[in-house]
């Protein structure tokens, strides 16, 4: 099962339902609501689906020794939200805090390949549905089986019919 | 494979205890104890709220609290547990776990996640901040449906902060739900496939699909509420006024499963250990827990049904239709521990209470998603029994389930047997003493949010009893609370081993607690070979 299916299957699994809403004549405006996250999800597994085919997924991880800078971040988010409330005036302090954020951002990682402590755990995933080649062409084979016979039954008449 | 890392020889290692290690962390378990304190927190807080409106509520007529404080309690109440402390305690769960379940050394974007715990917290303190103000806290409702929560009719800045803090928030949640999504789907262990990863990690893969799918529909709905609460007149059309519920029950129903699929999990790998043989039915019960989640996002009209304007054909077949999934996970729980040996330890009595328990608030929610009872239940005490039976006697069951199963692996300390006890049996009593009667409150026409009611209503002895079993649940809340600081600062007499339950799964392969980059030589990650890599083990050694 690979990882970009799961969230396109179940971002089909949802444009079902969504489809379903059609002929109960559910208002347009919300039915395209459901769409829109139903895109955002199929997004979401297009992105997985490019990251495991691109040499980021197969290099090494790369770590953050530190996480101060997500703090300042956070305290200029809510500061610049707040200045909604209480003044204008916290965006400015916000703009200090976004400045720190960004420059102790670069400061946190440690080089490509070396990790802020030891671990035993591989780190270049590569992870790779370990199946054969045999149960794939078997689910293969059933798969285009079953389609002909569906094809047939919807095409071909019944036996007895017509006489 | 260790000898092939090159360690930043500058760094500090493991274990540095300080405060400024602990702010500045970037190891998914310390963020994930982070949240999970502060939500442990809130959860106190939010309770005492809920304590004071059944004193209110104990006897008709009483004025121990005014309309205005009443409706400020349940508002704050519902919106912290809801926003505050289940949510991100279930997020919370998935984000500690998973890396160890599947074998990666850390959470995916380490410094998003620690955003997201900032902005969590940020806001939270601004939500209970509105008690500080002039007007005090929001009182619309966790729902805060429009026109209510205008400036019109709820001036003053507790609302204000309400949506801020709810805002922020939200989008703290939807960036560690996205990382530990991410880690899930691409940064497993050689040889964790998709397939062999424990029921736990699948529940939280599901719930972090509905996280990122069904989240920012809320910023929307917020995003209007502030721009309503800035623009007078615009919720004077009422297809804002759909409009916004549409954006917040696509997020609110959603969020009901966010709020119990990590329990679920839970619940799983507790009854596989403690029955101590596989979990059953492994493959359909993830594909039930994917169409389940897929099915919650659908079925957010059924709350609409008494506007008179949403399909309640369509919202009604999708909401029975929850049945199949529910039905298979139950029939999987039922099928691993029929006929095993089953050890009743403290996390196994939580998980068979959440088996029984949520079974009611799911039967009772069938219920009420049929728009033919729906429109006489709607608003009234049978709804508020409903949910209390799906999040407290369901969740947080499970929660409690998971959380005394996980404790040790997370502390090195095991809680303790004798409060653990009576932690259970309190909770379990109080908690149907308590929400039981709310459904015969209901059917007999008590509407929720009302701060008192006559003596003549005839609601006197069922509120009487309710606001009993909310002391009786209270006090079990007590014993955890004095279990955990008992057992934390007994340290060395309550040291748990690595695997004190014989668990299943690959964060038992590891010490506890695991050390900063979750498994190192001395506990190494075995061969993965299914789902249940350790009993694969054991059963290798120990024909």
């Amino acid at each position: 099962m690979k990882p970009a299916l799961v969230v396109l299957g179940w971002a089909g699994w949802n444009a079902v339902l969504m489809l379903v809403m059609i002929p109960y004549r559910e208002n347009a405006l919300f039915i395209g609501m459901y769409a829109l996250a139903v895109s955002a999800t199929a997004a979401a597994a297009g992105v997985v689906w490019l990251y495991r085919r691109s040499r980021r997924a197969e290099g090494p991880v790369r770590m953050a020794a530190n996480s101060l800078s997500a703090g300042f971040l956070a305290v200029a988010v809510i500061l610049a939200g707040s200045s909604v409330l209480f003044g204008q005036w916290l965006t400015g302090i916000a703009f200090y805090f976004a400045v720190a954020a960004l420059l102790h951002v670069r400061r946190e990682r440690v080089p490509a390949g070396a990790l802020p402590g030891p671990t035993a755990v591989p780190t270049e995933p590569g992870v790779r549905d370990q199946r054969g080649v045999l149960p794939k062409a078997a689910k293969a084979a059933a798969t285009a089986g079953l389609l002909t016979r569906a094809l047939r039954t919807l095409t071909g008449r019944r036996k007895g019919a017509g006489r | 494979m260790t000898a092939e890392l090159a360690v930043a020889e500058e760094r500090e290692l493991p274990r540095d205890r300080s405060l400024r290690s602990w702010l500045g962390t970037t190891d998914h378990k310390r963020i994930a104890l982070l949240i999970t304190a502060v939500a442990l927190l809130l959860l106190f807080v939010a309770g005492a709220l809920a304590l004071t409106m059944r004193l209110q509520l104990a006897q008709p007529d009483q004025e121990f609290v005014t309309n205005d404080g009443y409706n400020q309690l349940f508002t704050i109440h519902g919106s912290a547990m809801i926003y505050l402390v289940v949510t991100p305690l279930a997020l919370a769960y998935g984000l500690y776990l998973v890396p160890l379940q599947v074998g990666a050394p850390n959470v995916a974007a380490p410094r998003t996640t620690m955003l997201g715990f900032w902005l969590y917290l940020f806001g939270s303190v601004a939500i209970f901040s509105g008690f500080l103000t002039s007007g005090g806290a929001a009182k619309e409702g966790w729902t805060a449906y429009t026109p209510l929560s205008t400036s019109e009719y709820s001036p003053g800045m507790g609302t204000d902060l309400w949506v801020l803090g709810t805002f922020v928030t939200t989008v703290g949640m939807i960036l560690v739900g996205g990382t530990v999504l991410w880690t899930a789907l691409l940064k497993r262990a050689r040889g964790m496939t998709m397939l062999r990863m424990p029921v736990f990690s699948w529940s939280v893969v599901a719930t972090n699909l509905m996280v990122i799918a069904a989240f920012p529909s809320l910023l929307f709905a917020l995003g209007l509420i502030a721009v309503g609460r800035m623009t007078p007149g615009l919720f004077d059309s009422n297809l804002y006024n759909i409009g916004y519920q549409h954006l917040f029950w696509f997020f609110a129903h959603p969020v009901v499963y966010v709020m119990f699929f990590p329990f679920v999990g839970a619940v799983a790998e507790v009854l596989a250990t403690f029955a101590q043989r596989r979990f059953f039915g492994y493959t359909i019960t993830v594909l039930s827990l994917l169409a389940f989640a897929g099915l919650s996002m659908s079925v957010w009209g059924h709350h609409m049904f008494t506007t008179g304007l949403v399909s309640d054909d369509y919202y009604s077949l999708t909401s029975i239709l929850l049945i199949v999934p529910a039905g298979i996970e139950y029939f999987a729980f039922l099928g691993t521990i029929i006929g095993a040996r089953l050890r009743f330890q403290l996390p196994m009595l939580f998980a068979l209470a959440f088996i029984l328990q949520f079974l009611v608030g799911g039967i009772t929610g069938i219920m009420v998603a049929s728009p033919v009872l729906d429109y006489q239940m709607h608003d009234s005490y049978f709804v508020v029994g409903h949910f209390h039976y799906t999040l407290v006697a369901g969740s947080l069951f499970g929660l409690f389930a998971g959380l005394y199963f996980w404790f040790p692996k997370a502390t090195g300390v095991m809680l303790g047997r004798g409060l653990g006890h009576a932690h259970f049996w309190l909770m379990m009593v109080g908690t149907n003493v308590t929400f039981l009667p709310m459904f015969w409150l209901g059917i007999a026409g008590m509407p929720r949010r009302v701060a008192s009611y006559l003596p003549t209503d005839g609601f006197s002895t069922f509120n009487l009893i309710a606001s009993i079993g909310a002391g009786i649940l209270g006090l079990g809340m007590l014993a955890f609370a004095v279990n955990v600081v008992r057992s934390l600062t007994k340290r060395k007499e309550r040291a748990a081993p690595d695997n004190p339950w014989r668990a299943h799964t690959l964060e038992w392969a590891t010490s506890s607690p695991p050390p900063p980059l979750n498994f190192d030589d001395k506990h190494p990650i075995p061969p993965i070979r299914s789902y249940a890599p350790l009993l694969d083990l054991r059963r290798e050694r120990e024909p």
